[in-house]
């Protein structure tokens, strides 16, 4: 998969060569049912639409995945 | 065999487009799929195999028996099976039912989560990928491999 998700406040991939398309999408999917109420029913998104509502999330993704100064 | 018998004519298949042609088309499925097919990031194992499950859809696009519809989705109809006569398979675009789906098998079952991704990604029975002869059946896996990939 091209696109990435988040870890640590930024933009990563997964490692190992597991970046691919059902750990990627199932951790999209969970990531945005969480956060949008209002989703139509997930069963029936595309992955292009799972992509582009985790989009929208990515910064705030990155703002609350950043680590705590200690 | 006499000597007078013929060998039976060879079925010619001619190609339907250019080999140009078919890897324009194979690019603009991975682009529409977000695939990540960057050879420079993969290991030596990943290259070989993605460069023969590419070289299996390029094969079966100018044979016309792939082509891609308006959403850059494979449809493949099969030339060699029984299962022919269902009609051309399409390789929708997954959906968050096939994530859950996939995400619910076990980890080290992968002809399993292959197979229920090939059903669950085309919509037809499991067990029509079973009846299917090896040279359709690789072409149907190498499409699935791709979308894992």
């Amino acid at each position: 998969m091209r696109t990435p998700l988040v870890r640590h406040g930024s933009d990563a991939k997964l490692p190992d060569g597991c970046h691919r398309m059902v750990p990627v999408h199932s951790e999209m999917l969970l990531q945005i049912t969480r956060d949008f109420n209002g989703l139509p029913d997930v069963r029936e998104l595309r992955a292009c639409e799972i992509r582009y509502f985790y989009e929208s999330l990515r910064n705030e993704l990155r703002e609350g995945s950043k680590p705590k100064p200690k | 065999m006499s000597k007078d018998a013929k060998p039976a004519p060879k079925k010619e298949v001619t190609n339907k487009i250019s080999d140009e042609q078919a890897e324009m088309e194979f690019d603009n499925f991975v682009e529409a799929m977000d695939l990540d097919v960057n050879m420079d990031t993969m290991d030596e194992n990943d290259k070989g195999d993605f460069i023969r499950l590419k070289q299996t859809v390029i094969n079966a696009v100018v044979k016309g028996s792939l082509v891609f519809n308006d959403d850059h989705e494979p449809v493949f109809t099969p030339t060699h099976s029984s299962a022919s006569e269902v009609g051309p398979i399409t390789f929708y675009e997954p959906t968050g039912a096939n994530f859950m789906e996939m995400d619910r098998k076990k980890a080290g079952h992968d002809i399993g989560k292959t197979h229920a991704l090939m059903a669950g990604i085309t919509k037809k029975p499991a067990k029509l990928f079973a009846g299917l002869k090896n040279r359709d059946y690789k072409v149907c896996n190498a499409i699935v491999m791709i979308f894992l990939g």
